[in-house]
C-alpha cells in the first residue's frame, strides 16, 4: 500500500512538473511592456518615443537575434507592447494591470515623468513583476522600499550637479538667482539645486516659485533686477522657460549667465539667437562615448528621432537597454531572477556607467552641463567629457 | 517704488490686452448664439502655427502675417459655423448649450491630436524681438507695446464696426433682440455665421500675438479658453468693453500679487478677485456690446 501511495506520489509529481516544464519550454519571445504619453501634456516629450521602442524591438530581433536567455540556452525574440497613457496616471495605472494580468509581460519599462510613474510602481510591486523605470527621478519615488523597481534617472535634487561643479572650478560665479515653474519635477531640481549650490559657497541672492503657465513675469523680473546674480537659474519646463527668456530680455535683464535645466532643441528654435549660450542640463549629447553608440544611432535614425530635440530619449533607450543587459545575464525570465539580475546590472550604458543604489534603486547618472552655442549644443562638464569650453560671462550684449 | 508701481500696471494692462482679444470673440459666440465655444483656444492655437509657418518659410515679419492670418481664420470661422455649429442651433436653449460643449469639445480634442500628428508635439515659437526702451525709469517692451497699440487699434475697429455697419447692426440687434430682430427682417442665420467669422478671426490675431510673446504648442487650447470663458464671466458676455475691461482686471490682478505676494499666488488671487465681482455684480461688469 505504501509503495503503491510513494508511486502514485511520484507521478502527480511527475505530470505536474512535465507540464511546467512544457509550459516554461513553450515560452517563445520576451514580452516587455510600457506605456508611453503618446497624447496628451507630456507627448511634447516623449509622443514619438513608440518609434524608437519598436526599432529597438526591430534591431535586438534582426541584428542579435533576440536575446540571450539563460534557462533556455538560446536566444529568444522580443516582442513590445505600448500603450498610450494620455499623460494621465490613472490611465497608466489601468494599462500597467493589463500589462501584468493580460499580456503576461515578462518584463516592465516605466512610463514618462514621475507624476504618472509613483502611482504605476504600486502595480509591479503587487504583481512582483520587475519594471525599469525611466524618466521619473523623485525621491518619493524611490523612498519607500519597493523591491521590484530599478531606475535610469538619478534623483531630481542632483539634477544640476555637473553644473556647479564646473562653477566651482572656474571661481567666477559669487551669486545665484532661482526661479522654478511649479511642478513636481522642476521644484524638486529647484529644491535640490539651491543647498547644492550654497554647500559649493555661492550665494542665493533670490528665489521664487510660479504656477506653471505663468505668461507675465513682471512681477519676478523687478525683483531679480534689483537682485542682480551672476546667474539666474531656470528650472522649467520649455514653454515657461523661452517665455520667461524671452520676457527677460524685453525687461532688459542682463545676467552673467542663463541657466535653464530643460533646454532641448524647441528651446533654442523658439528663441533663435536669445539661446546663445545659455547653460543648460542633457542627458545625453554628442561627444558622449559611453556604451554602444552605434547601435544608439541606428535605433534614432530608423525612428527619426533627433536627440537634441527629444531630451528624454537616452533615458527611455536607457532603460531599454537595462533591461536588455538584466534578461541576458539572469539566471531564467521568472521575475525572482529577472529582478536579481536588474539589481546587478553593472554596465556602460550610452549615458555612462549605469548600476543602481541597492535599497532604493535609483542610479547615480549624472546629467551632463551643456551651453548653446552658435546653433549647437556642447558639453562643459564634466571636463573630461567636454566638447567646449564654458563660454562665461555671456557675451551677447 | 513709484517707477516699480508703473511698471506694475504697464504689464497688467499689456497682459489683459492679450487677453480680452480672445476673450470678445468667445464673448461675442455666446451671446449671440448660446453656443459655448470651448473650441476658441484651438483657433487661437493654430492662429499662433499657421504664424509659426509662415514665419519659418518666408521670413515675414509677424505684424505682416497678421494681414494673412485674418481672412484665412474669418473664413475658416464661416466653415466652421457651417459644418458643425449650424446644425444644432435650432435645439432648445439648454439642450443647446450642453449640445454645443459636447461638440466644440470633440472638436478641440481632434483639432488637438491632428495638429499633434502632423506638426508633431514639441513647442513652437517665434524668434522675433525689438527693442525695449527706458521710460522714466519704466522699461517698456516695444514689442509688447507694439502689439498693444494693435489691440487697441482692433477694439476701436470693432466698435465702429458694430455700431456704424449693418452686420454691426444687426448683431446688435439680436443681441438685445432676437424675435425682434427676426421681424424687422434681419437675417440671422447669416449674421450668426458672420459673428463665427469675426469671432474665429480674433481668435486667429490673438494667436499671431500669442506665438510672438509665448510659445504654442498643440495643447495649450483648453486651458485658454476657461480662462477667456472666466474673463467673459467676469467683463459681462457680449460686451466688447466688458472683455477688455475683465481682461485687464485679470492681467493686473495676476502682475500685482505676483509682486506683492510672491508669483505662487498670482493665478489665485486673480481668480478669486473675478469671484469676488461675480459675487458683487453676478451679471459682469458690462451689459451687451
Amino acid at each position: 500500500m505504501k509503495k503503491l501511495w510513494f508511486v502514485l506520489t511520484l507521478a502527480v509529481v511527475v505530470f505536474f512538473g512535465t507540464i511546467q516544464a512544457s509550459t516554461a519550454q513553450d515560452k517563445k519571445e520576451i514580452v516587455v511592456g510600457m506605456t508611453l504619453c503618446l497624447t496628451g501634456r507630456y507627448a511634447v516629450d516623449v509622443g514619438t518615443f513608440d518609434r524608437m521602442v519598436k526599432a529597438w524591438e526591430n534591431y535586438v530581433n534582426t541584428k542579435q537575434g533576440g536575446l540571450y536567455v539563460k534557462s533556455y540556452n538560446k536566444r529568444l525574440p522580443v516582442r513590445t507592447i505600448i500603450y498610450d497613457d494620455k499623460s494621465d496616471s490613472a490611465t497608466a495605472v489601468k494599462f500597467y494591470e493589463r500589462l501584468v494580468t493580460v499580456d503576461k509581460c515578462d518584463i516592465l519599462i516605466g512610463p514618462k515623468s514621475s507624476p504618472i510613474t509613483f502611482p504605476v510602481t504600486s502595480v509591479p510591486e503587487k504583481y512582483q513583476i520587475p519594471i525599469v523605470l525611466a524618466t521619473a527621478n523623485t525621491p518619493a519615488i524611490f523612498g519607500r522600499g519597493f523591491k521590484w523597481m530599478v531606475g535610469v534617472n538619478n534623483l531630481s535634487t542632483a539634477w544640476s550637479d555637473a553644473y556647479f561643479d564646473i562653477l566651482e572650478e572656474e571661481k567666477q560665479v559669487k551669486t545665484i538667482g532661482y526661479v522654478a515653474e511649479d511642478t513636481p519635477h522642476t521644484r524638486e531640481v529647484y529644491e535640490g539645486a539651491i543647498p547644492n549650490a550654497e554647500k559649493r559657497g555661492f550665494k542665493t541672492v533670490f528665489q521664487e516659485i510660479a504656477p506653471a503657465g505663468t505668461t507675465d513675469f513682471t512681477s519676478i523680473l523687478l525683483k531679480l533686477k534689483s537682485a542682480d546674480p551672476d546667474v539666474i537659474y531656470v528650472s522649467a519646463f520649455t514653454p515657461f522657460a523661452v517665455t520667461f527668456k524671452k520676457q527677460t530680455k524685453e525687461f532688459g535683464l542682463k545676467p552673467r549667465e542663463w541657466h535653464f535645466t530643460h533646454f532641448d532643441k524647441s528651446f533654442s528654435g523658439a528663441l533663435g539667437k536669445d539661446a546663445n549660450y545659455v547653460t543648460g542640463e542633457h542627458q545625453w549629447l554628442p561627444g558622449i562615448p559611453y556604451g554602444n553608440l552605434k547601435k544608439f544611432h541606428e535605433i534614432l535614425k530608423e525612428a527619426k528621432i533627433d536627440p537634441e530635440e527629444y531630451l528624454d530619449v537616452s533615458l527611455h533607450y536607457g532603460a531599454l537597454e537595462v533591461a536588455e543587459v538584466a534578461i541576458e545575464k539572469a539566471a531564467s525570465l521568472k521575475p525572482d531572477d529577472l529582478m536579481k539580475s536588474l539589481k546587478a546590472v553593472h554596465f556602460e550604458s550610452i549615458m555612462g556607467p549605469m548600476y543602481f543604489e541597492p535599497t532604493k534603486g535609483h542610479s547615480f547618472f549624472k546629467q551632463y552641463a551643456a551651453q548653446y552655442i552658435d546653433g549647437k549644443y556642447y558639453v562643459i562638464s564634466p571636463k573630461k567629457f567636454a566638447t567646449h569650453k564654458h563660454v562665461y560671462p555671456n557675451p551677447t550684449p | 517704488m513709484l517707477t516699480v508701481f508703473a511698471q506694475l500696471i504697464l504689464a497688467g494692462v499689456l497682459q489683459g490686452g492679450t487677453y480680452a482679444l480672445a476673450a470678445f470673440g468667445l464673448s461675442l459666440i455666446f451671446c449671440i448664439t448660446d453656443v459655448l465655444n470651448i473650441t476658441h483656444g484651438e483657433f487661437l492655437m493654430l492662429g499662433g502655427l499657421v504664424t509659426y509657418i509662415l514665419f519659418a518659410v518666408t521670413g515675414l515679419n509677424p505684424f505682416l502675417i497678421l494681414f494673412i492670418v485674418i481672412p484665412i481664420f474669418v473664413v475658416i470661422g464661416f466653415g466652421y459655423q457651417k459644418a458643425f455649429i449650424k446644425p444644432i442651433l435650432n435645439r432648445p436653449p439648454k439642450q443647446l448649450l450642453f449640445s454645443s460643449i459636447v461638440v466644440t469639445v470633440g472638436i478641440a480634442t481632434a483639432i488637438e491630436d491632428t495638429t499633434s500628428f502632423i506638426w508633431g508635439p514639441t513647442v513652437k515659437g517665434v524668434s522675433f524681438s525689438m527693442p525695449s526702451f527706458s521710460l522714466g525709469g519704466i522699461v517698456i517692451s516695444s514689442l509688447r507695446l507694439s502689439i498693444l497699440v494693435l489691440i487697441i487699434g482692433l477694439t476701436i475697429f470693432l466698435h465702429f464696426y458694430l455700431k456704424k455697419t449693418f452686420v454691426g447692426k444687426a448683431i446688435r440687434a439680436i443681441l438685445q433682440n432676437r424675435e425682434g430682430a427676426t421681424v424687422i427682417g434681419i437675417n440671422v442665420p447669416r449674421i450668426v455665421t458672420a459673428v463665427f467669422g469675426i469671432a474665429i478671426g480674433l481668435a486667429g490675431v490673438a494667436g499671431v500675438f500669442y506665438v510672438l510673446l509665448f510659445t504654442i504648442g498643440p495643447f495649450i487650447g483648453l486651458p485658454l479658453t476657461i480662462r477667456y470663458i472666466a474673463i467673459v464671466m467676469l467683463g459681462g458676455s457680449g460686451s466688447l468693453l466688458g472683455s477688455l475691461v475683465g481682461g485687464l482686471i485679470l492681467g493686473v490682478a495676476e502682475t500685482f500679487a505676483g509682486f506683492f505676494l510672491g508669483a505662487h499666488w498670482s493665478l489665485s488671487v486673480a481668480f478669486f478677485t473675478l469671484v469676488l465681482v461675480l459675487l458683487l455684480k453676478p451679471e459682469g461688469l458690462f451689459r451687451h456690446v
